[in-house]
């Protein structure tokens, strides 16, 4: 089968700095494949690379096996749909509006009842009819992962879609996701919270340093060697009663024997 | 939005009424009878000849200033951006008091066709920019250098200048007005402006992508590229064509969205009719006012609608400001 999203020995710069160096990544139907990494590690610019949003130095990006660069933006948006980092909304139109905006393609009428399915799918129903400067960040996260979810694409992709989240909302959000993917879509999101990527995922992409340094099923991805090694961070899988957890210890000061 | 319309077509129409009877000349309801039956009589030509275009003049240009600046806000996501924040007005200025220092006022319609073709200068640059760099400060702080740029030639062609007679000529024309404005006046710059309006139009649903900011707005599937050129080439043709008209007039851009951006919900697409229609009034409401206060000198539109509008934008800033600390 064709991957929904394929980086192949993919390299970017950027100002004269290499943020990914021979980068090579599949996203499958059905999968959700997280990546993490330190900041800086060049998560985004891997991401933003992948959808044809940064040029490549080197290598290929291929969306459902075309290189993207030849997309056109409806064909790209068929494909692909993607929801950046901490997106700032400049409006403060109805929250379903802004959710039906991932339907641009769709009759005015049929974009809002696929907006209105978003939101109820995101838990956001019933903010529909409320101004999006009027919701906590919280409220206005799930209204924009429901514009991703109106977009309807195959291959869903979120640059860090739970960062202003409480836990349950975190929770939910990559519900939500898994729930999209069980239903045929790739997902491939990146996260902080290295527990959260363990349960959620089905594959984790580690990036250290431009590079990926692992790309496994979370338990062989993150092993405590590689954690030390990427995250600067003494970890212990631990079987909680929900399935293994990650226990984590901050980096040991130099000083703290003395 | 149904409200929001009728009140605005409402208010132009009232404008409209009072422009039509109040005037340097006062005429009895007689002489308005008169005007109404017989064409070639005095007060007719007052009505029909003087104020008629006169209100026409000022209802256009309000309403092309007034939606070139809810596409420019639209497009850099700002409440604060228009022609004259982006360098488009300096720049049709600039065409103009060149054209007269250079003695081009002699032909007819040079001046208007050189102010035109600065605002498209200013516009082509500007569009190129916004194929280039689809963020939004860049373009904000690129105009903001375009509009120092027009004015510090503007000043230079002042410093120039051979004569004092052409100084006050090009001062005069900066200024801005409606005054003695003829139905061929008119004429000519309703094609650009037509051609503006309509790549407005049609820029406006990537206007309404733009409020999740450029990446996702460029990922959306709408060919975000063209509907950005064509809301900054719609935007350089109406500010050209109504500084051609009646000279460079300030305020406008930000002032009429602003008006209307709460009752049309915020949406940066459904905003853009609105905005030209309260434009088209506010700027018919400021030459109404600047003809009925009695000074020695007539009160010029341009300075008129700034005194009135440069309140309203710290208004803007202000609200804008609040809205952001939140």
């Amino acid at each position: 089968m064709t991957p929904l999203l394929e980086l192949i020995d993919a390299s970017v710069q950027l100002g004269g700095r290499a943020v990914a160096q021979s980068a090579s990544l599949r996203v499958h139907s059905g999968e959700v494949v997280g990546v993490i990494g330190p900041n800086g590690a060049g998560k985004t610019s891997l991401i933003r690379a992948a959808l044809g949003l940064l040029p490549l130095a080197q290598g290929a990006a291929l969306l459902g096996g075309d290189p993207v660069a030849g997309l056109s933006p409806q064909a790209r948006a068929a494909r692909s749909g993607y929801l950046p980092q901490g997106g700032r909304i400049a409006w403060g139109i109805e929250a379903w509006r802004l959710a039906s905006l991932g339907a641009p393609d769709l009759p005015a009428a049929q974009a809002r009842q696929v907006a209105l399915v978003a939101l109820e799918e995101v838990g956001a129903a019933h903010l529909a009819g409320r101004s999006v400067f009027g919701l906590s960040g919280g409220e206005q996260s799930r209204v924009l992962l429901a514009r991703l979810l109106a977009t309807r694409a195959p291959l869903l992709v979120c640059d860090e879609p739970v960062a202003n989240l409480d836990p349950a909302a975190q929770l939910e959000t990559l519900a939500c996701l898994r729930g999209r993917a069980a239903a045929g879509a790739g997902v491939l999101v990146t996260l902080h919270d290295l527990n959260l990527a363990f349960a959620a995922c089905d594959r984790l992409v580690v990036m250290q340093g431009a590079r990926i340094v692992a790309d496994a099923p979370p338990h062989q991805a993150l092993t405590p060697q590689r954690i030390r090694d990427a995250f600067g961070l003494a970890a212990t899988v631990v079987e909680g009663p929900y399935g293994p957890l990650l226990a984590l210890e901050g980096p040991r000061r130099a000083h703290a024997d003395l | 939005m149904k409200r929001l319309y009728a009140l605005l077509i409402v208010g132009l129409v009232v404008v409209a009424a009072a422009s039509l009877l109040v005037g340097e000349a006062t005429l009895t309801p007689a002489q308005y009878l008169a005007a109404l039956r017989d064409p070639h009589s005095i007060p007719a030509e007052v009505v029909w000849g003087l104020r008629t275009p006169r209100f026409f003049a000022a209802a256009l240009v309000g309403a092309a200033l007034g939606l070139a600046g809810a596409v420019m806000q639209g497009l850099l996501r700002n409440p604060l951006a228009d022609p004259g924040v982006l360098g488009v007005s300096a720049f049709a200025g600039l065409g103009a008091a060149l054209m007269i220092v250079l003695g081009g006022a002699v032909i007819p319609g040079g001046v208007e066709a050189a102010a035109l073709a600065g605002a498209l200068l200013a516009g082509g640059l500007l569009t190129i920019m916004a194929a280039r760099f689809p963020e939004a400060e860049v373009l904000i702080l690129f105009g903001i250098g375009l509009s120092s740029f027009g004015g510090a030639l503007t000043a230079l062609v002042f410093n120039l200048s051979p004569n004092p007679f052409t100084t006050a000529e090009v001062l005069s024309w900066l200024m801005g007005s409606v005054d003695n404005r003829s139905w061929t006046d008119l004429a000519k710059a309703i094609g650009p402006m037509l051609v503006g309006a309509g790549l407005c139009a049609y820029a406006g649903r990537g206007l309404l992508m733009l409020t999740l900011g450029e990446e996702t707005a460029q990922t959306s599937g709408l060919p975000m590229r063209r509907l950005r050129i064509a809301a900054v080439a719609g935007a350089a043709l109406l500010t050209g064509a109504s500084v051609a008209l009646a000279g460079v007039i300030g305020f406008i851009g930000i002032a009429a969205p602003h008006m209307v951006r709460r009752a049309a919900g915020e949406d940066a697409e459904r905003i853009l009719l609105p905005s030209a229609l309260a434009g088209a009034t506010l700027l018919a409401l400021a030459d109404l006012i600047a003809r009925l206060i009695p000074t020695d000198q007539p009160l010029r539109l341009g300075v008129m609608s700034a005194l009135l509008g440069a309140p309203l934008f710290v208004l803007a800033a202000w609200r804008a400001a609040r809205s952001w600390r939140e």
